[in-house]
């Protein structure tokens, strides 16, 4: 008869906690939208496209530029990141649009 | 992804623009940071692969709406898994061939047949260590998972490692905890897998093959300890198809290289350790994601100068959209390995070369025209926005004068910024004129190097099987 093995889980427990997401709008209308870009997938093809789009669909929209927020998947990419909550928050941004995964 | 979790953090509600081969890692992504179920606007197809047209039909199509209802649509929020097992539970129970069936289909092998973790086999693994096996070295940056001696520990049951393997093993998982390496960044799509760099002392006491065959399986400890990165990447990490590793191929797990520190001592030149601060008597274990290697076959000439030309051809034949991370994805971070065998390494000495006149004659003759050069990272690749020539990016510091000395296309520029950035280790059959060039993924898995700790752990004891 073959020996049994009674084996023990290779993975590990998760450190990180579940937190709640941000609330969603109600709107677009009069927000400040600004667009996060890695740099990498024709986002700069892309993101004037929604921009425009955005714009004839909600009044008073105000999209910031990824300019703004320099290459978020590059050399700076920690620092960036450690950065963008407060100046997300500096600018007034009320939604966020970020790209491009793939 | 890892913007969208800033906002959210912020409490700035955020959508995810993703191809739809991302939308599985980008979750994963999500989950790791404690934030599920964070809205996607998923593309049509890969962005890359469209006409323009196609690309902004699609988009306007189907994406825009996406996108606005990742902001404004507030779907109920999604709970994580919290029904996973404790570190000590018996997950399975089975025969040998049981449990490595229950295994590969849970995701969690290889493969290959592992070793039943066993918790009394575990615990006999870290018995002679002295480690606390609850002690945490961090968090996975991908999946959020903790980095715990004992995780280690029962991967490298897996894996075959034996218990005087655990202070690498530690030392590496000090490695990916770092976030200098950038361990998120394991299941990219280019696939790039780590190499493993041994050296010390202690290595060859450990049975660590520095000779032929000396990036083959075959070796037990060189062969089970790179194995055990794949299997901790895997499981504590979550680099599996379904949620992080998105390699397009991949590569089978690397054997760890071990240096060959007697032939270094012989000819006078210090191991690939001290590139990264540390004293050549030290136990160092070094790794950083590799994406190309090619061989240099069958090197000849007998003095320096004859083969420089050839090993720098290998150097640039390795070369080409990882030049993104001269500038671009990285900066400033393409750094190459040029692994000599020990003929070619003794064939530089006795002419009383040390290892930077090497990297300086590297330096020299590794390169390319400018305009293939920023085809690689411009046209050819999109990895690095704007289009700008070499030229321009010097103009604006970005890069080092040596690539404008000339605005001709075809003039010869560096594939790395200074002489430096060309690594050099030493390692394989001591009797063969054969060299191989790796090139390196930058900021994604960059060269990091820990020391190892062989001595016993003061970690407090625990009574392992008690409450966890």
């Amino acid at each position: 008869m073959d020996t049994t093995y009674d084996v023990v889980w290779p993975q590990s427990p998760r450190g990180v906690q579940q937190r709640r997401r941000a609330d969603r709008l109600d709107t677009l209308t009069n927000k400040r939208v600004a667009f996060l870009w890695d740099y990498l997938f024709r986002g700069d093809e892309l993101f004037p496209v929604l921009a425009d789009e955005l714009t004839k669909r909600f009044d008073g929209i105000e999209v910031v530029g990824y300019e703004e927020f320099g290459n978020l998947h590059g050399a700076n990419e920690k620092e960036l990141l450690l950065s963008l909550p407060a100046n997300l928050r500096d600018r007034g941004i009320d939604a966020v649009v970020s790209g491009m995964g793939c | 992804m890892r913007a969208s979790i800033a906002a959210e953090s912020a409490e700035i509600p955020s959508v995810s623009i993703v191809c739809d081969g991302f939308a599985g890692q980008a979750r994963a992504t999500a989950r790791g940071h404690g934030y599920d179920g964070l809205p996607l606007a998923v593309t049509v197809g890969h962005v890359d692969a469209q006409a323009t047209g196609e690309m902004f039909s699609n988009f306007l199509d189907s994406t825009v709406d996406r996108i606005i209802a990742g902001l404004i649509d507030d779907q109920p929020q999604v709970d994580a898994d919290n029904q996973e097992p404790s570190a000590l539970d018996v997950v399975f129970r089975g025969t040998i061939d049981e449990v490595n069936t229950h295994f590969v289909a849970q995701g969690w092998g290889d493969g290959h047949p592992v070793i039943p973790p066993t918790q009394d086999r575990v615990e006999r693994l870290l018995e002679e260590s002295g480690h606390d096996p609850w002690k945490t070295l961090g968090v996975a940056p991908s999946s959020g998972r903790d980095l715990t001696i004992w995780s280690v520990a029962v991967n490298a049951v897996m894996a075959g490692c034996r218990a005087e393997h655990l202070p690498i093993l530690i030392a590496l998982a000090e490695i990916l905890a770092d976030p200098a390496y950038g361990a998120e960044h394991s299941g990219n799509t280019t696939g790039a897998d780590a190499l493993i760099i041994l050296n010390g002392p202690n290595a060859r006491a450990l049975g660590f093959n520095s000779g032929p065959g000396a990036m083959r399986e075959g070796a037990h400890a060189n062969t089970s300890v790179g194995r055990w990165l794949r299997l901790y990447l895997r499981n504590v990490f979550g680099f599996t198809a379904d949620e992080h590793d998105k390699a397009t191929f991949g590569n089978p797990a690397r054997p760890v290289l071990a240096e060959d520190l007697a032939c270094l001592v012989d000819i006078g030149w210090a191991p690939l350790s001290n590139d990264f601060g540390f004293e050549s008597t030290d136990d160092i274990v070094t790794m950083a994601r590799m994406n190309s290697g090619t061989i240099i076959g069958s090197v000849f000439g007998s003095t320096p100068d004859e083969i420089v030309p050839y090993l720098a051809n290998g150097l640039t034949r390795v070369t080409a959209w990882d030049l993104t991370h001269v500038y671009g994805l990285g900066h400033d971070q393409f750094q190459p390995l040029l692994v000599l065998s020990p003929l070619l390494a003794r064939l530089f000495a006795r002419a009383g070369w040390t290892k930077s006149d090497v990297q300086s004659a590297l330096f020299e003759l590794a390169r390319i025209e400018a305009k293939t050069f920023e085809c690689f990272i411009g046209e050819w690749s999109n990895l690095t926005a704007g289009r700008r020539t070499l030229v321009d990016l010097v103009a604006e510091g970005a890069l080092p004068d040596v690539y404008a000395e000339s605005d001709d296309p075809a003039r010869l520029v560096p594939i790395v910024t200074r002489p430096e950035r060309l690594l050099i280790a030493v390692a394989g059959d001591a009797a063969r004129a054969n060299a191989y060039a790796f090139s390196n993924d930058g900021p994604h898995g960059w060269w990091t190097a820990k020391k190892i700790d062989y001595s016993h752990s003061s970690d407090l004891v625990c009574d392992v099987g008690g409450t966890r």
